[in-house]
């Protein structure tokens, strides 16, 4: 049983609570038995949906006739609550009308806030808090294998180790797999061939989710080897098949192989951390079944169902039991091997846990800037309505209700701010998306009970946090004196420009942690752009072809394919040189297994060196030099010429400080046997990166002749704008291999920027906070400083006719506002170096106390404080003195 | 009590009411109405409108078995009492005696041929 097979738990408390007590057993009852019969058809979300606006209903129904109508003096009580609040409701929109600047700006000020906020809580709400939609989620996780030899943290698992983990566990009820990574593949439609992505599944694998199909059925469990067979997604079977039922059943052609289609997965269902079109079985990997390989290739993700009552550190501890006594039987390969799970959840969580965090304190900042902003502008408010406020207290209203209609207003104010914050929230988080990298993917903006929840509750928060200081302050009047003088009272006013200053300096110090995070961000990513990746990235196509199994089914057939490809694009006009290999720079795409070089003493061997392969033109094409030797050429595609490899620079220094590795041989093994291949070194090139944040790992790659990959990442260097010739290679491609799309297709410039898209993003979503929190505490200082600049009109008058020079009189209001000033900057210095920590592992080279950051930041913020007081004392200046003096 | 005329709700009730015989609980009831008439009724409103009725000696109920698709709630059962079959009966009868022979008009007025309902 789900937890969906239940009514929503919030509709039934709510109904528990608004239902008459004769009524609640059997309408609570009705509403069930009707929610179940309706799930199965309808699905859970219009169920839940259908139950909500039953219960709301249902609530309502009862609530007019029965309870409050029915007794008369329940009614009174209600409609006298009510009447009450409808009036000050009524009251708060009166005032709020009257002063529309005010009420403008402060509602301006807190939908900026707001929207800020929930746009970044749906996307935490959509990454971390809902619950994943497979059945009973809370018992799957995900198990992988360490090896700190080797350097591994969480990897993949051996298909021979997960097959041992699941004969001998008890601790859990099934576990499935799925191979890493998906393939990009030709599927053929009636419109001809398109991309989709291919993950191959253990046959349990939906079983094990807990996931039945939409259409037709899933895998068994004992078809795990089968070949021929295919499940669709949702999404595929609606675009490319016309959602036709019929299509369970049919054959149909995937990468020029007819496969079974055996059912259709539901709209709702995506796999976790891969992403499919189609479901194929490994069937190709049955044949290695024998062979070593089985327990040393790491390439499959177990994900395991724990049994009812096993908690997951009881499923760890008897899985690292059973990876101990595979290490005994196995030492070859297991040599080290842990083993152990994390929920799924949390594995899909992952790193984008801080990162959504960080985000969400950085609107929770953000939004403390508002409420000191709305608080400022009620409190100045406060000041022009103490007269209305004095003749209320004197014709005898309690404080406490004059407490309630302020805050009241509040509420209404935040209330309005927080409907337009989530249309700001919805157009912002959209924006926010659309740059998002593809490890934050699918920020959506989806309204569930959470998102309204949180919405409700910041509204109150910010009503609380903005409206009870001042409401408090403003009710506490005193009607004999003000309304005696008509009210000018100096120390009230010496007071509440404390209180003012108060919530500046409080403001000052927020933006500074909000800009000084930003300026981190922007450093760290200049950090990044200085990075040397080892290849001329402007000015090169590149794109992918996976070469249909059908024309190209051997490896040697393959190698053909892109020899003639390549030359085929060399006639394109514009194209200088061209290079396949298997995967690009920067992707992190890399294997990497031990190795022996010839004429090493026994038991000597290099572990875990990356090892790739590619032909010449991909040199050429991304510019990366030749340091000795030889590059390869057209003599390493003659037939029985021996494989030759390159070596890269970090190489020679791990390997060969002294000598110079061309002429010796390498082989792919810590003990080579006669059966053992060995590679000729031919020539040394200089380092490139695999991944933008690493640097460069010693690597051999060998001629692409020795493995060739099913998919080969082509580099196109050209003298023309890399994509102006993507229609002729798409015309080339179709001539040698019509059944290939052409995949990811990028210049090489965007694969460069996508290694450092989440860098990117962080800091432009915080610079925009920055902006932000900066405006928002400039129009903050201003108000105080005018407040404070009004309240010395005479004073300055005074001076001014007296002969003191204007400039004196404004370096003097200055100095008055700086010492709050002062206080905020450092107050705002102290929490940025205490939250440095918290951004540490988002920098790059950049220490979160960064001097130079921290100087600049108070530097902007001092001088933007210091013009937003300057002007009001300067334009205070401005007036005539006689005038003021006259008048006062 | 004075006898007060019918609502249309209230007549739609009591006739579901009867229809449904020994099977006339909140479900079941809501049910019907909402298949003849395409109008949205939420449980709470049929139970408080039954509750009007049976203040009124209407209808009288009784609870019945709890079911665990009902996560163990009780049913309510009603009954249409002799009084509440009088006063339907004289609704319906008056409505047939305006309606004779206007059919044919209603449906020119109306544009469109009315269905007899199930």
């Amino acid at each position: 049983m789900t937890r969906f097979a239940r009514p929503p738990r919030v509709a039934r408390w709510l109904l528990g609570r608004g239902l008459p007590a004769d009524a609640r057993e059997y309408v609570i009852g009705d509403l069930d038995e009707e929610y179940l019969r309706y799930r199965a058809p309808a699905g859970r979300w219009r169920a839940r949906l259908w139950y909500w606006s039953h219960a709301l209903r249902s609530i309502l129904a009862t609530a007019s006739k029965e309870s409050v109508m029915a007794d008369p003096a329940g009614r009174r009580r209600a409609s006298a609550f009510f009447a009450a609040v409808h009036h000050d409701v009524r009251v708060a929109l009166r005032g709020l009308r009257r002063s529309p600047g005010h009420a403008t700006a402060a509602l301006l000020t807190l939908a900026l806030g707001i929207g800020a906020s929930v746009a970044i809580f749906s996307a935490v709400n959509d990454v971390m808090l809902r619950p994943l939609p497979y059945a009973e989620p809370h018992r799957l996780a995900i198990l992988w294998e360490s090896n700190q030899e080797r350097g591994w943290t969480q990897v993949e698992a051996a298909p021979a180790n997960y097959f041992d983990w699941r004969d001998r566990s008890s601790a859990f009820d099934d576990i499935a797999f799925v191979l890493r990574y998906p393939q990009s593949v030709a599927l053929m439609t009636g419109t001809g061939p398109v991309r989709a992505a291919v993950a191959q599944v253990s046959g349990n694998v939906f079983s094990v989710l807990g996931v039945p199909p939409h259409l037709g059925r899933t895998f068994r469990d004992d078809e795990t080897f089968e070949s021929g067979i295919a499940m669709l997604s949702h999404e595929t079977w609606q675009r490319h098949f016309a959602a036709d039922p019929a299509v369970v059943g049919r054959v149909i052609r995937i990468d020029g192989r007819p496969h079974e289609v055996l059912g259709v997965m539901g709209s709702s269902f995506e796999y976790p951390l891969t992403e499919a079109d189609i479901w194929v079985t490994p069937a190709a990997m049955a044949s290695r079944r024998e062979s070593i390989w089985w327990r040393q290739a790491h390439v499959i993700q177990p994900i395991g169902r724990l049994a009812d009552g096993i908690s997951f550190a009881q499923a760890s501890a008897e899985l690292a039991r059973i990876a101990a006594g595979l290490e005994r039987e196995h030492p070859n390969t297991n040599t080290g091997m842990e083993a152990g799970l994390t929920p799924l959840q949390t594995f899909l969580v992952g790193d984008r846990r801080l990162t959504l965090l960080l985000l969400l304190g950085a609107v929770a900042v953000l939004q403390l800037i508002a409420c000191a902003n709305v608080a400022n502008l009620m409190l100045a408010r406060a000041v022009s309505r103490q007269q209305e406020l004095a003749v209320r207290t004197a014709l005898g209203a309690e404080r406490g209700r004059l407490v309630r209609q302020l805050l009241t207003e509040s509420l209404v104010l935040a209330t309005a701010g927080t409907a337009l914050g989530i249309a700001l929230g919805y157009a912002g988080l959209r924006a926010i998306a659309s740059l998002s990298p593809p490890e934050l993917d699918a920020l959506a903006f989806r309204i569930d009970w959470r998102l309204l929840v949180f919405a409700v509750g910041i509204c109150v928060a910010s009503a609380l946090l903005f409206g009870s200081w001042p409401a408090w302050r403003s009710a506490r009047v005193d009607p004999a004196r003000h309304l005696a003088d008509g009210a000018r009272s100096g120390t009230a006013g010496r007071r509440r420009l404390l209180a003012a200053h108060g919530f500046v300096a409080f403001e000052v110090g927020l933006a500074v942690l909000l800009v000084a995070g930003a300026g981190l961000m922007v450093r760290s990513l200049d950090q990044l752009r200085r990075i040397e990746t080892g290849v001329d990235a402007t000015g090169v196509l590149t794109f992918e072809v996976h070469p249909s199994s059908g024309a190209y089914p051997t490896g040697g057939d393959r190698v053909r394919f892109a020899v003639a490809f390549i030359e085929a694009l060399g006639s394109i006009p514009g194209v200088e040189v061209t290079g396949a290999a298997r995967g690009l720079p920067l992707t992190g795409y890399a294997w990497s297994s031990d190795f022996k070089i010839d004429r090493w003493e026994p038991g000597r061997y290099g572990a875990d060196v990356r090892h790739r392969e590619a032909l010449p033109g991909y040199f050429e094409a991304l510019r990366v030099p030749l340091l000795d030797g030889r590059m390869f050429d057209d003599r390493d595609l003659l037939p029985g010429s021996p494989v030759p490899v390159l070596v890269n620079r970090a190489f020679v220094d791990r390997y060969f400080p002294d000598a110079s590795p061309v002429g010796r041989s390498v082989a792919f093994d810590r003990e080579p046997t006669e059966r053992s291949y060995w590679y000729p070194i031919v020539g040394v090139v200089a380092n490139e990166r695999k991944d933008l944040l690493q640097e460069p790992q010693p690597e051999i790659i060998g001629h692409l002749r020795g493995d060739v990959p099913s998919t080969l990442s082509f580099v196109v260097r050209t003298a023309v704008p890399p994509r102006a010739i993507v229609p002729q290679v798409r015309a080339a491609l179709a001539r040698l291999d019509p059944e290939a799309p052409l995949l990811a297709v990028r210049t090489m410039d965007e694969v460069v920027a996508a290694s450092r898209a989440s860098e990117r993003f962080l800091m432009t979503l915080f610079s925009a906070f920055a902006v932000a929190a900066l405006v928002l505490a400039a129009i903050g200082v201003y108000g105080v400083a005018t407040q404070a600049a009004r309240a010395r009109t005479r004073e300055v008058g005074i001076r001014l006719a007296l002969g003191a020079p204007g400039t004196a009189v404004v370096r003097q209001l200055v100095t008055r506002g700086a010492l709050f000033l002062v206080l905020g900057l450092t107050s705002g210095v102290a929490a940025a170096l205490g939250a440095g920590r918290f951004v540490e592992t988002l920098l790059f080279q950049v220490d979160p106390g960064d001097p130079l950051t921290l100087t600049l930041v108070v530097i902007l913020i001092g001088v933007v404080a210091i013009a937003a007081t300057a002007l009001p004392a300067w334009r205070a200046t401005r007036i005539d003195p006689v005038s003021v003096l006259r008048d006062g | 009590m004075a006898p007060t005329a019918l609502g249309e709700f209230e007549q739609l009730l009591l006739l579901a009411v009867l229809r449904l015989g020994d099977e006339a609980y909140g479900v079941t009831i809501r049910r019907a109405i909402e298949e003849a008439t395409g109008r949205r009724v939420s449980a709470g409103a049929v139970y408080t409108a039954m509750g009007r009725l049976e203040s009124r000696g209407l209808v009288a109920s009784a609870p019945g078995k709890s079911a665990p698709e009902r996560t163990g709630m009780r049913r309510r059962y009603y009954r249409v009492q002799p009084e509440g079959a009088r006063q339907v009966h004289r609704a319906l009868r008056h409505f047939q005696t305006m309606a004779r022979g206007l059919m044919p008009e209603l449906e020119r007025l109306a544009g469109q041929p009315t269905k007899p309902r199930p």
